[in-house]
């Protein structure tokens, strides 16, 4: 077929994970939406979310998760716009997400690495987390270590 | 075991260790110290000695606690743990008589710029830590927005 993308498989023991190269000469909404499709394909790892929206439930992408924390006695999951509640444990949804994408940064609370902007060591002496939709939190010291490691897992270091 | 589970058992490991720290190198001075004489003629003197350090110890050790009280910064911690080993120091200070009073001060000094030192390069590293971190946030975001992947 004449528009069907030219797909090339390279078989690689160094590459424990699938990694996935797209080449073109610009950036199309084909090209989005082959990207969405390999997203979509790739999810199935890692399930969706259920969270509550009034009456309703709805499956969440977990790269749309900025950050699930607890309020109260309430687990709350936060995207870019909206919050909802979760009938889970902070623990279980720790269980439940991408270990490469989300990391526990306190007793309260566990962010997705990839919706951080910036970190920041405050006077007073608390790491500061700034997420790209402009919310801020605090990471406890202690788990500072681990946060360091996942990010360097990312970036292959 | 639950985080205030954890805290307690870490918080007892830490008194412990003190009390015994204490002990141990109030052992070594008055070793090191005595001068012919034995340490143990004063059989008295030489078991408040020995208690009245380990208490310290363990306060001080004790104390280093509010190190794993997450939601405070480098900044509370390090005052409050200078505050309550000072506090103790001088109260066992004045019971044992460690230091006589015309050279308190320099070591209350002393004390004193030893914290600041630590709270100094704490924030160095610390500092440094974050910036190599957000180094590395970058080339995530920038590697991230090349996969598709926001």
């Amino acid at each position: 077929m004449k528009n069907r993308a030219k797909i090339e498989v390279i078989l690689d023991d160094r590459y424990a994970e699938p990694r996935i190269v797209i080449y073109a000469n610009e950036r199309t909404d084909r090209i989005d939406s082959i990207i969405e499709a390999i997203e979509k394909a790739s999810e199935n790892e890692y399930p969706r979310i259920a969270v509550m929206k009034e009456n309703d439930v709805v499956l969440l992408p977990q790269r749309e998760i900025v950050r699930v924390h607890t309020e109260g006695r309430r687990v709350v999951l936060e995207t870019d716009k909206e919050s909802y509640h979760v009938s889970r444990t902070l623990s279980a949804m720790e269980e439940l997400l991408n270990k490469d994408r989300f990391i526990r940064i306190s007793q309260s609370e566990i962010i997705n690495l990839y919706k951080v902007k910036r970190f920041e060591f405050r006077m007073v002496g608390t790491v500061g987390i700034e997420f790209e939709n402009g919310v801020k939190t605090w990471a406890a010291r202690s788990r500072v270590k681990a946060i360091k490691q996942v990010l360097n897992r990312n970036i292959g270091q | 075991m639950s985080e205030s589970g954890k805290l307690k058992k870490t918080f007892i490991i830490l008194v412990l260790a003190g009390f015994l720290g204490g002990i141990l190198i109030e052992l070594l001075i008055g070793l090191c110290m005595s001068s012919g004489e034995s340490i143990f003629d004063d059989k008295l003197k030489f078991l408040i000695n020995l208690v009245g350090s380990g208490i310290y110890g363990a306060v001080a050790m004790g104390g280093s606690i509010v190190y794993h009280i997450e939601k405070w910064g480098l900044f509370r911690v390090t005052v409050t743990h200078y505050i309550l080993t000072l506090v103790a120091f001088l109260i066992t200070n004045s019971l044992l008589g460690w230091f006589s009073s015309d050279i308190l001060l320099i070591v209350i000094v002393a004390f004193t710029v030893a914290y600041l030192v630590i709270w100094i390069v704490e924030v160095i590293i610390w500092t440094r830590r974050i910036r190599k971190m957000n180094r590395n946030l970058e080339l995530l975001n920038r590697e991230g927005k090349e996969d598709g992947d926001q």
